[in-house]
Parts: structure tokens; sequence; C-alpha cells
């Protein structure tokens, strides 16, 4: 009887290593791939109507610490009323991020309030959320299973006003340690939203996303993000992502 | 069975490749997106009505136009080139306009360096819609009459130049030749001129001669742990006409500003505290009536999300005039020395974020007057945007500062095609 509980206890012990270890492996394959890169990205956006629109960018990224605070930069180039635009995101790992968006014909440096981190990026059905990351100490991360490709998770928001979701789950590749499929569940158990990675290469050792979709079952509607041209460790610094590069955008 | 599988399999992936082939769509054709050209622009039609008659004007529309905006842009590697215009045939003046929006040339100069030449809009400040040390030209006849808030900043000819150094980034704006507002004069919108005591629009217009001397507007900003702080200064005149000379007739007089800005987030908001000090030059006593008295200018603001997509925003905005016994006593000024304005601003986005509401309100409990901005404003998709809205203005005394606008109050609508 001793031994079993120390057996489980130690099992125990075991899986919730596995599960923080998942997690930050996870974490750092999608938000944290080499110490910097850029790629273009372009957006589909298309309604329950099959209407759709299209967003065209560039997006930057640079760690200021592995798993913690990084910066973004996002820079619009197409349809017209967004050319020009550009978004700046300090994200911090232990407090809200400053944002910054900059708006051209009014030369305008507007500075967003953190708190909406799940609303709308760009009208897209992505959130700022799901393009800076998430901050896993946010959830309670629970590892329900596994299959031969993928570890199964089980999240609960630690605050659950902040989010719309009550739980989200997630099927992570057991080699890349990509999230391929991550679902949103409401109260009711009902799966309302689900992001989805629909195609991944190889870059330069790190396993990139290179097509995505968000499928929001509650309005019908999807968004298709496509990188193209992604590049790691281009030598970014922090001026590249300062007030300087709101109005003057990396050349990188 | 398995072939079945296989064949149903390579339809449902082709049809999803399909989808979500975005680099290979004909739409954005891969030629352009990667060309140093870029062109865009958009058509516009705006139309608008007073909410009641005006007896100064004939026509009571506000805003009855046609527009063509074109963007030419260069990006080389060493510069960018970029042009933007706007011609548009205005029906409520009768006549075709041409707008040089902007004609600039973008380098860096060195490392730490940034330089735009030519033809530009520039602003600064913390103020949504409030401006205390902003004094670069702004269209207040644009904005009134409900046109694309894009259009409430005014271009001007300058050389700014940004400095990025470690201890404090320097931006500076030389304008060689002043350019004013584009302030209510009468001629779309009629105002109370204090003068003859009475409101002025329609046939009788103010026409004041600009001076021709620069203007130099200054920015010292730094940011340190998510704060970002500025220190402003100006010289130059008065963006409008307040001043008289010794004729009478409405000029500009010399002003010199020095001003200081915080910004930062606060209890999961923005947070934002701006002050100004407004000199008039050419009457440091405030005994000149002709000369408009220098003030000082504060403001607090406060920015948060209510609910998910709906944000919120208040302004607490105080003017606080200088030298007010002088003017009462030697120049018989009638003004008050405080002006106090409080705005909120209301933003709701519905329908995928496609359908934006907005309502932002200037109330000030010193003039009794106050200034409402309804807007809802529709984006169909990529090429077909809509809006429509309203620029209301109550006040119950016909000299105060939006009370005077009461005949100007106006409903539109502008629908715009851009590609």
């Amino acid at each position: 009887m001793k031994y079993l509980i120390l057996l489980l206890l130690v099992w125990q012990v075991q899986a919730e290593m596995n599960v923080e270890t998942i997690i930050e492996k996870a974490n750092m394959a999608s938000f944290y791939a080499g110490d910097d890169g850029r790629s273009d990205a372009r957006m589909m956006i298309v309604d329950a109507q099959g209407n759709k629109q299209m967003r065209q960018f560039v997006i930057w990224r640079k760690d200021i610490e592995d798993g913690g605070d990084q910066s973004f930069l996002v820079s619009f180039s197409r349809p017209a009323d967004v050319k020009g635009t550009v978004f700046l995101v300090h994200k911090k790992a232990l407090a809200d991020d400053d944002r910054w968006l900059y708006l051209p014909a009014l030369d305008l440096e507007k500075r967003i309030a953190a708190s909406d981190n799940r609303s709308s990026f760009v009208g897209s059905d992505f959130f700022y959320e799901d393009v800076s990351g998430r901050h896993p100490s946010a959830d309670e991360h629970q590892l329900v299973g596994d299959d031969e490709a993928h570890y199964l998770l089980k999240s609960t928001p630690k605050d659950s006003h902040a989010v719309e979701f009550a739980y989200y789950t997630m099927e992570i590749d057991k080699t890349t340690f990509l999230p391929m499929l991550v679902s949103y569940y409401d109260t009711q158990n009902k799966k309302y939203r689900e992001v989805e990675v629909l195609t991944v290469e190889n870059i330069k050792g790190h396993p990139t996303v290179m097509q995505s979709k968000v499928s929001n079952f509650n309005t019908g509607g999807h968004t298709l993000m496509a990188f193209r041209n992604p590049q790691y460790d281009i030598g970014l610094t922090d001026a590249d992502f300062s007030s300087r590069s709101l109005r003057n955008p990396p050349d990188k | 069975m398995r072939m079945m599988r296989s064949i149903l399999l390579f339809f449902a992936s082709s049809l999803l490749a399909q989808d979500a082939d975005l680099w290979g769509d004909d739409a954005w054709n891969e030629e352009t997106s990667h060309s140093q050209w870029q062109w865009s622009g958009f058509t516009s039609i705006g139309f608008g009505y007073r909410l009641s008659s005006d007896p100064l004007f004939n026509k009571q529309e506000t805003l009855s136009e046609w527009r063509f905006h074109s963007e030419l842009e260069y990006d080389h590697e060493q510069f960018d080139f970029q042009v933007e215009a706007d011609v548009w045939y205005d029906d409520v003046l009768n006549k075709t306009e041409f707008d040089l929006r902007q004609l600039t040339v973008d380098f860096s100069l060195g490392s730490r360096t940034d330089v735009t030449l030519g033809q530009q809009v520039s602003t600064w400040g913390t103020g949504d819609l409030l401006f205390l040390n902003d004094f670069f030209p702004k269209d207040w006849q644009s904005f009134f009459a409900g046109r694309e808030v894009n259009y409430l900043k005014a271009p001007a000819a300058a050389l700014r130049m940004r400095h990025y150094f470690q201890l404090v980034n320097v931006d500076w704006v030389l304008t060689p030749e002043f350019v004013a507002d584009r302030y209510i004069n009468g001629e779309r919108f009629s105002f109370y001129n204090p003068q003859w005591q009475q409101s002025l629009g329609g046939k009788k217009v103010i026409r004041a001669n600009e001076p021709s001397q620069p203007e130099f507007s200054l920015r010292l900003f730094k940011q340190l742990a998510g704060w970002e702080y500025a220190v402003y200064g100006y010289r130059g005149y008065e963006k409008s006409p307040v001043g008289f000379d010794v004729l009478g007739s409405p000029t500009y007089h010399r002003k010199q500003n020095i001003g200081l800005s915080v910004r930062g987030s606060v209890w999961g908001g923005l947070l934002n505290i701006e002050v100004a000090h407004h000199e008039a030059l050419d009457d440091k006593q405030g005994d000149d009536p002709l000369v408009a008295n220098g003030q000082n200018r504060w403001l607090l603001g406060y920015e948060h999300e209510l609910i998910k997509k709906l944000n919120w925003s208040m302004q607490y905005y105080v003017e606080q005039t200088h030298d007010v016994y002088a003017a009462r006593e030697l120049a018989g000024w009638q003004g008050a020395e405080h002006r106090e304005v409080w705005t909120q601003r209301l933003t709701y986005l519905s329908y995928q974020d496609k359908l934006t509401w907005s309502l932002f309100v200037f109330y000030s409990p010193t003039d009794e007057d106050s200034y409402w901005r309804p807007n809802i404003q529709y984006r169909h998709n990529d090429h077909w945007l809509f809006d429509v809205g309203s620029n209301v203005f109550r006040g119950s005394h016909e000299q105060s500062f939006f009370g005077q606008f009461d005949r100007a109050s106006n409903a539109y609508i502008n629908v715009k095609y851009q590609f």
C-alpha cells in the first residue's frame, strides 16, 4: 500500500512535469523559434456568406528572453485603407503588454489599451493573442491523453472572467511540439472556435507554421493565414521595435 | 473502398489547398506585391445637410462632393518617395478642388536620423481631438462637414527630422512658410464674430493674410518602462486669425508654446496627462484688446475597455486664460477666465468588426455648450465602405465655442470605393 501511494505520487509528479515541459516546449516552438524572425503574411477573412477580405503584412519578432518578454512589429501593405498602418507590441510575461498603432493618414501614434487581448486582430477571426501568444501561466494545464502523434491537453483559465472560453484543448505534435489543433469550448461544453495548423515546413531547423486557419462556429466565418519567405536570426535589434519603426519599419 | 477514400481525400485536400493558397490568387498577384511602385486610391461621394437651416446660406447642404484620391509610392533601398492627392467636385462651393496631401522623400542620415522632406501631415500629443501641443494645421471645415476623420489633419510643406539617441529622441518640424488651419471662415459654416457681435457667413467670409514667416515645432520624447514622456515647443503664429490688426481686420499674431505629456497604462487602461503654456508674443501683458491672450492648457485622459468590443474614453480639459484682469479692465474683454471641457468617446465593434458604432461628445460646463459626433461605419469588404453620422452643436449662448455653430449642425453620409 505504501509503495502504491509512493508510486502514484511519483507518477503524478512525472505527469505534471510532463505537462509543464510540453507546454513550455509548445510555447517555445510556436512563438520563440530562433532569437528573432520575420515573415511576409496574408490573411483571407471569409464570413458565413462567403464574402472575402484580404490583409497583407510583414511581421517581425525579437525575443528579449526565451519564453519571456518579446517584441512584435506588424506593417500592413494592403488593402488601401490599412496600407502603412503599423502595429507594435512589447509583450511582457509578467505584466500587461504595451501596444501602439500608427495611422499614417493622420500621422497618429495611437496607444492601445492592453485589456483586449482576445479581440479580433484587424477584423479577422484571429485574436491578438493568437498572433503574439497567450501567457502559459494564465491557464492550468492538464495532460488528458495522447495518440501516436499528439499529446492531448486540456487548459482551464485561472481567471475565467478575463476570457470568453470555459476551457480549451490542444493537440500538440510529439516531434515538433507545435499545437496542431486548438479547440475552444464554452460553459455548455460546446466547441465554438478552433485554430488549426494546415501546413508546416522546416526553415533552418525550425518547424514553421506556413498555413493556419481559425474557424468561428458561432458566426460561421473563418480566416486563413499564410506565411511566405519566413526567416530566422536576421539580427533584429531593440531599436527595430522602438517607436521609430512605427513611421519607419525595418528594411530587413 | 480504399480507392474511393483516397479519391475523396484528394478532392478534399485540393479544395482545401485552393482555399488556402493565398499567395497564388489573382486578386493580388505576386508581381505587384513585389514591385517597388505601389499605387492605390479611392473614389467617394459624400452628402450632408443642415439639421436646421442657416439663413445666411442659400444652400443648406454642408457636404456634396465627388472625390478621387490617389496614392503612389516608390520604395528604394536608400529612400521612399510618396505622393498623395485629392481632386473633388464640391457642389456646396460650386467648384473643383485639388489638394496635394503628400509629396515627400523619406530617407535616413546615418543610423540615428530619419528625414521627411516635402508636403506632409504631422501629428503629436496625447489628446483625443483636443490639441494642446500640436500646432500642425488642422482642417476644421472637413471635420465639421463629416468628411472622413483622416481629413482633420491638413498638410504643410515642411522639413521634419527625427533623431533617435540613447538619452532622448528629438523630433522637429520646420515649416518655412506658416500654414494656417482650415478654420471655420464663414464659407461653409457661419461663426460668431465678436467684433460685430453677430454671426458671420455665407456672403461674408474671413480672408486673412497668412504670415509668410516660418514656424518651428519641437518634441523631445523618451520611453521608460512602458511610460512615454514628451516635452514640446513651438514658435510661430496663432493657427487661425483670432486677433485683429489696427484696422480691425482679422489677423494672425505671434505665438510661442512649451508643454509636456505623459502616457502609460494604469488599471488595465490608458492614462494620459498633458499640459501646455501658450504665450502671446505680441502682447505679453495681456492688455492689448486686439491680441488674444496666452493660455495654460491642462488635459487628463483615461481610456478603458468596458466590456468586450466596447471601448470608453474620457478627457477633462481646462483652458486658463492669462492676464484676465488686464484684458477685462483695459481691453474690455468679456470672456471667462476658465473654460472646461469634458469629452467622452464610446466605440463599439459588431458584426465581425465590420460595423463600428461610435459617439464622441464634447461638453463644456463653463460655456454651457456641447458638440455631439455620432457615427456608424460599415466596411462591406475591401472595396466598399460606408459611413453615416452627424455633427450636432448645442449651446445657450451664440458666442460660446460650440454654441456659435448651432446652425452648422448636420447629418451626412459617405460612400467609398477603394482600389
